[in-house]
């Protein structure tokens, strides 16, 4: 006795019933997380979040799941070779979602939106800032000196430049480090000068103390430290500092590709819940192009009591896609 | 119906001897990765007793600690804290009760009851020839032992770890907050997703199996509590494991990739760097008993069902109430989904959902008497058979009731603040997990042992086995109630640490030695096992002249169960009933002269 | 799966045509600056669930499935709407004032006029 329909698809509906309740845990935690975090970051710019790459995937899906039911349908009137070619465009375009979701998270990753890495506050972000800035003159540094200690490489710096100034100095072919990267003495320069701004932002933003104040009188507050003595840092001096460091002609090839860092209130929060959830849902994703896989490997032996297996991985996609059509509005829009 | 009956391949009228088809597959195919569900119950039932061993000895180490603290704890000690001397460190003493109850919940009780005998029995009952998946059935057994090995595995990292079975952040979700917030409990968390993988496989197949899979003319309401126990749980497990399962990686997230779920922001423990948080310790808790207070009901609900047609047969007496028991076994699932709350009634939640849980938790109350007095009403005026399985199923009544009334006193939220975790919480769960659901296990396993391997197992060491159990219990446990209303918290290493509790030393002691009974009682319950297994009575199909389809099939079953494919023709409980003739049972699968509904609940 | 005869594949294309532009609609809602944000969570969360509807009753065949559908989904769905709606009392909303550092620093964003927060973003993250 029992219901009217084969083990294997109430065996899929039973499975996405406890689906629906995994992610219905995740997504109501982010309703609730968010809901209990009053100021939320929201705006597009200090998030990353891309409306139109989510758009787009949200179509990529549809039209996926819309081939599946082709192929169910194809599968229905025995035309297998027609079902195996709309299996075949789902996978692909199961690839170019999961190729978009890669090339939103490398947009993520490029801003530091990394959960549990984020600077919440103005000043956590100065001090992000500073320790960004000596990422970059340590990767130059790293790139020039590959055989050196990274303890050393600034006073190798310095070594190189003096002994490039006495053009007369010749370096003992014994002594000289494994040969990195060439660089010309104005890009040593301009990088000795990177790497002066960088202690000078840090030493800054760990005393407090505004850009314009002078090293002298830097040192002076550290011997006998006094309040209110001098202007105190705020955000914008680092930004406007970082500016005029990216608008040095010598400089701005190494810091191109540089950002300030940002403030997001909660924002290690907002990064867990998205990479959560989404990659959770791209884990779904991936499961279901290797059951694709599988129907496609069946080749030609792909018959008409197949159509069941067509029809239960077309029902679990489905479900993969119903996922995302909820995951769009709550994390893009919302 | 037709589609679930297997057509048989060769020219024999269907219904008969439907099995001639089946080859016999090699003795790796039968006895270690089978997929007949008949071996993979007892492949559950035999890891889990081994597991009861680990539990209990844990147990009993937890119990050293309260009688004798800091003294050098003979044998156990010895093999597990040989670099402390045999003592029991206090990161050891967490580490002992949180294995403990991880142990008895996630590797005894839960696979005992739904992976043992909802195995063995689901398909016997319904009169099916296995599960509806059989190779996901065996991986449900298969995933126990990572999630076995995990667990294991944790104890060697700093002293295993300590954050109790509930886990709580911030204790466990940061590394740094004590020693055993380590990688011991990321192993820990390894360990519940493989358990919950196995369970979700098993409730998908359990689910799949009763609804499609059932012998002709096996109604719903005519299917045995025991079935309708292993599908109100599994019906339970796979809308709230996923939950847990969720929650559980969002915890794994937290400790290993750094997201932020429960993790308070600027907190500082342990001199560590203050944490980036953002998140919220109480959603875990919320998130965690969304699961684990179902599970309460995963745990009991199966055992209720096998003790109803357990406590029917041996009565002689229709079971008292049949459709009131499945609707008040309902009643209790649904409402187990909106009580979890009642877990954090002091946990800081918001004073407005602790009254609706406070209500809800209390309406329980209804359908669990709505059972007890059932059972009560099916062994009134019966022929009762004072045997070890009608022994061990009145004590799982009598014990429930006693836990059960301990538990509205916890439900009221003034009450519960005074006495929440101290060992009043300590007795209620353990009368209702030892108590009801571990007797009502032994009952079970006395019950089916005849289906299971051919013999009977012997009575009287099984009587033995129970009045021994049953007095060590209730010595070991009862006081504990006692504790509890002196203010004794649980989960303290050295109460007597406090002046207010140095007064409970004896009783403790008095506690540690009953659980040394019942510890070693249990080891009657292995031999008498063990032996029975070789040396057991023969026996036939039937020997308790019960009604349910497993009796119909050949003691122990063969691959396919079944030799002519059952049919059924009324319930499962009618003993003493006036149309049988000369016995006092009809099986289920005898025609019965009058119609089923006239004789149906009276 | 009889039932599914008379479905061919110009309802699947309509349905899909459907979803398309159910999707454009919500990305058109995010474009527009309404005053009241929650106007557009109502409209995209309304879109998302007519969505919803579109593939499980048309793709996923419920629409021709019989009555064990409602056994199986109404439950789960109840319970999955249950999870967010009993834990918001709790943690989507404080009874108590908080004190984590995130809720020190929207108290100083909110005395300073919400200047800080959308004044120290660089002009040149995007």
């Amino acid at each position: 006795m029992g219901l009217p329909i084969p083990n294997s698809k109430l065996g899929m509906w039973l499975f996405l019933g406890t689906e629906i309740m995994f992610f219905s845990a995740f997504i109501g935690s982010y309703i609730i997380s968010r809901n209990g975090s009053p100021g939320w970051p929201t705006d597009p710019h200090v998030t990353h979040i891309n409306v139109w790459l989510g758009g787009l995937n949200t179509f990529v899906l549809i039209v996926s799941s819309y081939f599946v039911v082709v192929a169910h349908e194809k599968m229905l009137v025995s035309n297998f070779k027609e079902a195996r070619k709309f299996i075949a465009f789902t996978l692909l375009l199961g690839l170019v979602f999961l190729g978009i979701k890669s090339v939103e998270y490398a947009g993520k990753f490029e801003h530091e939106i990394i959960p549990g890495k984020i600077p919440e506050t103005p000043t956590e972000a100065m001090f992000a800032t500073a320790s960004r800035l000596q990422r970059v003159v340590d990767r130059e540094l790293a790139a020039i000196f590959p055989g050196s200690p990274a303890a050393d490489r600034r006073t190798e710096l310095g070594n190189r430049i003096a002994s490039a100034g006495n053009e007369t100095a010749t370096t003992d072919p014994k002594d000289a480090p494994p040969a990195g990267k060439a660089a010309t003495v104005a890009q040593l320069k301009a990088l000795s000068r990177l790497n002066e701004a960088a202690s000078s932002l840090e030493n800054h933003v760990r005393f407090g103390l505004a850009m314009s104040v002078t090293p002298e009188q830097l040192i002076e507050y550290r011997s006998s430290p006094t309040p209110g003595q001098f202007p105190a840092i705020t955000l914008a001096d680092v930004n406007s500092f970082v500016e005029s460091l990216k608008k040095d002609v010598d400089l701005s090839p190494i810091l191109g590709n540089f950002h300030p860092a940002v403030p997001i209130l909660y924002g290690n929060l907002f990064a867990s819940n998205y990479f959560l959830m989404t990659g959770f849902h791209a884990l779904h994703v991936i499961i279901g192009l290797i059951m694709f896989l599988v129907i496609l490997a069946m080749g030609s032996k792909l018959a008409f009591r197949h159509a069941v297996v067509v029809e239960n991985v077309g029902l679990y996609w489905h479900f993969v896609d119903l996922v995302w059509i909820f995951l769009f509005p709550l994390i893009y829009i919302i | 119906m037709s589609a679930t009956i297997t057509p048989p391949a060769v020219s024999i009228p269907p219904g008969d001897e439907m099995h001639a088809v089946h080859h016999q597959p090699g003795w790796i195919r039968r006895y270690i990765f089978s997929t007949d569900h008949k071996v993979i119950g007892i492949q559950f039932l035999f890891t889990t007793l081994l597991m009861l061993m680990v539990g209990g000895a844990l147990a009993l180490g937890v119990r050293w600690q309260l009688a004798w603290p800091w003294e050098r704890m003979p044998i156990l000690g010895d093999m597990l804290f040989r670099t402390d001397g045999g003592q029991i460190t206090p990161e050891a003493y967490t580490m002992l009760f949180t294995m403990h109850a991880t142990v008895m919940i996630f590797l005894v009780v839960i696979p005992i009851l739904a992976g043992a005998f909802g195995n063995f029995l689901i398909p016997l009952q319904i009169g099916a020839e296995d599960m509806a998946f059989p190779t996901l059935n065996m991986l449900s057994y298969w995933f126990m032992w990572p999630a076995i090995g995990c667990f294991m595995l944790s104890f060697a990292y700093d002293g295993g770890p300590a954050a109790g079975w509930t886990i709580y952040p911030v204790l466990a979700v940061l590394p740094q907050a004590a020693p055993g917030s380590g990688f011991a409990q990321t192993l820990w968390l390894f360990g519940l997703t493989f358990v919950g993988f196995s369970s979700m496989f098993g409730s998908i197949n359990y689910m799949t199996t009763i609804i499609n899979m059932r012998a002709p003319g096996m109604t719903l309401f005519r299917m045995p509590m025991t079935i309708w126990g292993m599908f109100i749980t599994a019906i339970l497990q796979a809308f709230a494991l996923p939950v847990l399962t969720a929650a559980g990686f969002m915890m794994l997230a937290d400790r290993m990739l750094g997201t932020t779920f429960f993790i308070p922001g600027g907190l500082v423990v342990n001199n560590a760097p203050a944490t980036v948080g953002g998140g919220q310790p109480l959603m875990w808790q919320h998130l965690f008993w969304f699961y684990s207070h179902p599970a309460v009901y995963i745990m009991l609900l199966p055992a209720m069902g096998m003790v109803s047609d357990m406590l029917a047969c041996m009565s002689r007496k229709p079971l008292f109430g049949y459709k009131p028991m499945i609707f008040s076994m309902a009643t209790i699932a649904g409402l187990g989904f909106i009580v979890w709350g009642h877990h954090m009634f002091t946990s800081g939640m918001n004073p407005i959902v602790g009254m609706t849980f406070m209500v809800s938790t209390i309406l329980i109350a209804l359908p669990s008497a709505i059972k007890t007095f059932n059972w009560i009403g099916t062994m009134w005026g019966g022929k009762l058979q004072f045997n070890t399985v009608l022994l061990n199923c009145a004590a799982f009544v009598s014990m429930f009731i006693t836990g059960g009334l301990s538990g509205i006193f916890m439900a009221a939220v003034p009450v519960d603040v005074y006495i929440h975790d101290t060992y009043f919480i300590v007795a209620h769960f353990h009368y209702i997990l030892f108590g009801s659901t571990l007797f009502g296990i032994f009952a079970a396993i006395h019950f089916w042992f005849p289906k299971m391997f051919g013999r009977m197992m012997s009575d009287r060491l099984g009587q033995i086995h129970f009045f021994i159990t049953f007095a060590a219990f209730n010595c070991t446990f009862f006081p504990m109630h006692l504790l509890g209303i002196g203010g004794m918290p649980r989960r303290y290493a050295d109460p007597y640490h406090f002046p207010y509790l140095e007064h409970l030393l004896p009783l403790n002691q008095f506690m540690t030695y009953a659980a040394i009974v019942m510890g070693f009682a249990q080891f009657i319950l292995l031999f008498n096992f063990g032996w029975s297994i070789f040396f057991g009575k023969k026996c036939g199909r039937n020997p308790w002249n019960s009604n349910g389809l497993e009796w119909q099939a050949p003691s122990p079953p063969p691959h396919g169960n079944f030799d002519v494919q059952p049919v059924v023709y009324h319930g499962p409980y009618e003993y003493s009933s006036p149309v049988s003739g000369e016995n006092d049972f009809l099986p289920q699968t005898e025609y019965m002269p009058r119609r089923p509904d006239q004789s149906q609940g009276h | 799966m009889a039932d599914m005869a008379h479905l061919h594949g110009n309802t699947y294309f309509r349905v899909f045509l459907a979803l398309c532009g159910l999707t454009v609609l919500s990305v058109v809602a995010d474009l527009l600056s309404l005053a009241d944000r929650r106007i557009i969570v109502a409209i995209v969360l309304a879109v998302a669930t007519a969505k919803a509807l579109c593939v499980m009753l048309y793709f996923m065949h419920l629409k021709f499935e019989s009555g064990w559908k409602y056994v199986l989904l109404a439950p789960t769905i109840v319970l999955a709407l249950a999870l967010p709606l009993s834990l918001l009392p709790d943690v989507g909303m404080h009874y108590y004032p908080q004190d984590t550092r995130q809720s020190r620093e929207f108290a100083r964003l909110q005395a300073d006029g919400d200047s800080g927060h959308h004044s120290s973003e660089p002009t040149n993250s995007h």
